[in-house]
């Protein structure tokens, strides 16, 4: 566990990259009493999102003239939850962001469409229907279709010379989790800036704020997460009900629990959905889903589950997130009973967003050591430099070609001597 | 051919050979110091450029005449005169740090010169010497082809090397330590306006092969599972900036490039269909 820890460790450094300027002491960044709640607010307000982007990152754009399904296979491929959207009519303008939350609401519509066929009592294949329904929307189509229902939401975006703290503050207020990063000179998308990203940037150079007094209060006293009303599916419900439960009461995963104790038994979260809707197959129960999930998944089933005990300290929990790379936890008593459940979005607006809302407002104090160095440079800003050296060395050259001219009249002065007369 | 410049031919000087002309000869000598302290040019005209009246150059040999002097007795100006042009023209020398010298074309034959050393008349005891009908002394010098065949026994030289041979094409097999390179062949050959034979161009190379670190994509390169599949290694230098592209695959087209921002590096992958 320590060995594997300390790979962890290493890995976030990989991930997070600059570590060695921003771990730098700093009176900003001090909790200033034992109970200083906006002392993890000031480490992101003084802080670049260039500084949370990766040492090397990839980014996945889709033109929107793909098609649903190749988009979706493309999305599979790429291993990753969330694609660019560019536009090619407008030069390649990024203006969107496709992710398996949409995937999931395509499937759910051509369900209903094939319900509501069924309902009508006519014969057709529904392989058929999902396929030509599928096939022939392009990914303008279906965001055109999303406009109608007024669900199209504009791209927000934040530059990679903001803070953190306004980065974090925008994903709570438009209830989003992740948000592109964009290079403030030409516009192009440089990652994908995500709570989880945020959450290890915190843990990882906040470690020295651990001796916060509240950081050691369980979550449930700090009132962090969901207590009560907590949204749970069970073994056998239907897939298409918890699916419905996912897009529309605005959570990202549900816990699995039994019926009778209540126990915590497994996960399913949106990204699970995009395999089972591959197959067309949503006739099924939550069980069924779970166990074609599991073959293909790379996670084992005992470590699908990740929880805390109710009573453990917050930050307890923090570390618990970080570790399995999560974006949930299951707070369960000592039954293994569900008591409540913890997300980023809970800990980041708990330990940031709410602290920091009034710091957005001030300039951030410039970092000594975030002065411009050459190798923060863009290429732009390195050519201009070069052609300006470049410049200066003619000039110099200029000038020193004026003493060789000078040394020219003595030598004619020498050959204008008067000649010796012979006699 | 600036050193055949003179200052035109003088119509009263007869040559050193009679006495007439001897006697005239010291007072032309008294007026060109009295001409040269008032005047750059006694003539007063423009230098007049040497021409020996013969169109055809083809066969003539350039001779170089010296006339040496010591530091301890530096002559102010040295002419030449010779039998080429039937001793008509004066040919000023140029001063170097020991001796005064020129260049004349003259075509293979013997000939009698003297030089004109501050006025005076001189025959340089260094170089060969030959009498007249008149019983005057001069100097004499044969010129002959042979003197310059050294250019044609190099050009022979070259033709047998190996850089030779393989400037025409021949010996492709053999190979020694006098083979030159690529680098080398460059600057032997020389441009024409020949078209090469298509052999020719069968030989050719193709082109250079791509650099072996251009074909480590930085996409085939295997991550972690448990890491986030967002994060890649670190690019080498080199792969900034280039293009690759997927083979074409159900109508779809994906091309990936890697750029660097400040200290970090974005690789972006663009799906688009064809």
């Amino acid at each position: 566990m320590s060995s594997f820890k300390d790979i962890h460790h290493q890995r976030i450094s990989h991930m997070t990259g600059s570590k060695s300027t921003t771990m730098t002491e700093s009176d900003e960044v001090l909790p200033k009493t034992p109970n200083d709640k906006e002392a993890f607010a000031r480490l992101l307000w003084i802080n670049q999102c260039y500084e949370a982007m990766p040492s090397s990152s990839k980014m996945v754009v889709f033109d929107q003239g793909l098609l649903m399904h190749k988009a979706f296979n493309g999305l599979l491929a790429q291993s990753t939850r969330h694609v660019l959207l560019s536009d090619p009519d407008f030069g390649g303008k990024l203006d969107g962001i496709l992710s398996v939350t949409d995937f999931i609401k395509v499937m759910l519509k051509i369900y209903r469409e094939r319900t509501k066929c069924e309902k009508e009592s006519t014969e057709l294949d529904m392989t058929q229907i999902a396929n030509e329904e599928i096939g022939n929307l392009s990914i303008r189509q279906y965001r055109e279709l999303v406009k109608k229902e007024g669900n199209l939401r504009p791209l927000v975006s934040v530059d990679a010379s903001g803070s953190l703290l306004d980065a974090a503050c925008i994903l709570a207020e438009h209830r989003v989790h992740r948000i592109p990063v964009i290079d403030p000179l030409d516009g192009s998308a440089l990652f994908i800036l995500t709570h989880k990203r945020i959450l290890k940037f915190l843990w990882l150079f906040g470690k020295h704020l651990a001796p916060l007094e509240y950081l050691h209060k369980s979550p449930k006293e700090l009132g962090i997460g969901t207590w009560s009303g907590i949204r749970v599916v069970f073994p056998d419900t239907q897939l298409v009900d918890c699916l419905d439960i996912l897009l529309n009461k605005g959570v990202s995963g549900l816990p699995v629990v039994e019926r009778e104790t209540f126990k915590v038994v497994d996960m399913y979260s949106r990204f699970d959905a995009v395999g089972i809707a591959l197959e067309n197959r949503l006739d099924i129960t939550v069980k069924e889903a779970l166990a074609f999930k599991s073959q293909g998944g790379p996670m084992k089933n005992d470590e699908r589950v990740v929880s805390v005990r109710d009573n453990e300290s917050f930050w307890k929990a923090v570390n618990v997130l970080v570790d399995h790379n999560v974006h949930r936890l299951c707070a369960v008593n000592e039954h293994g009973g569900i008591e409540g459940v913890i997300s980023l979005s809970d800990v980041i607006n708990f330990m940031v967003v709410q602290p920091g809302s009034h710091l957005r407002n001030i300039t951030a104090p410039k970092k000594h050591w975030a002065r411009h160095h050459t190798g923060d440079m863009n290429d732009k800003e390195l050519r201009e430099i070069l052609l300006t050296n470049a410049a200066n060395f003619e000039h110099e050259s200029s000038n020193s070609s004026s003493p060789s001219n000078s040394a020219l009249p003595s030598n004619q002065n020498s050959y204008s001597k008067p000649p010796t007369h012979h006699h | 051919m600036g050193n055949n410049q003179s200052g035109g031919p003088d119509a009263r000087y007869g040559g050193p050979n009679d006495k007439a002309g001897l006697r005239r000869h010291r007072m032309m000598s008294e007026t060109a110091k009295i001409a040269g302290q008032v005047l750059p040019n006694p003539d007063g005209g423009p230098p007049m450029i040497f021409d020996d009246g013969n169109e055809d150059k083809s066969g003539e040999c350039p001779v170089v005449f010296r006339w040496s002097f010591t530091q301890n007795a530096q002559p102010r100006v040295v002419h030449i005169v010779g039998s080429w042009d039937n001793w008509q023209t004066r040919i000023p020398m140029v001063k170097s740090t020991n001796d005064f010298s020129t260049i004349i074309d003259l075509q293979p034959g013997q000939y009698e010169y003297k030089f004109q050393v501050d006025g005076s008349w001189v025959v340089d005891d260094n170089q060969g010497k030959a009498q007249d009908v008149h019983g005057n002394e001069n100097n004499m010098i044969n010129i002959q082809d042979s003197d310059f065949a050294v250019f044609e026994a190099l050009d022979e030289d070259f033709q047998s090397s190996t850089a030779g041979e393989v400037l025409r094409g021949e010996s492709e097999s053999t190979k020694n330590h006098d083979t030159p390179n690529d680098r080398e062949l460059e600057k032997l050959r020389s441009f024409t306006q020949e078209i090469p034979s298509m052999d020719m161009l069968r030989k050719a190379a193709g082109p250079p092969v791509i650099p072996p670190q251009l074909m480590q994509v930085l996409l085939n390169k295997e991550t972690p599972e448990s890491c986030d599949p967002n994060v890649l290694p670190e690019p080498n230098h080199v792969m900034l900036n280039h293009m690759y592209a997927l083979s074409i695959k159900d109508s779809v087209m994906v091309l990936s490039s890697t750029q660097r921002y400040r200290k970090k590096f974005v690789t972006t992958l663009l799906y688009k269909p064809v």
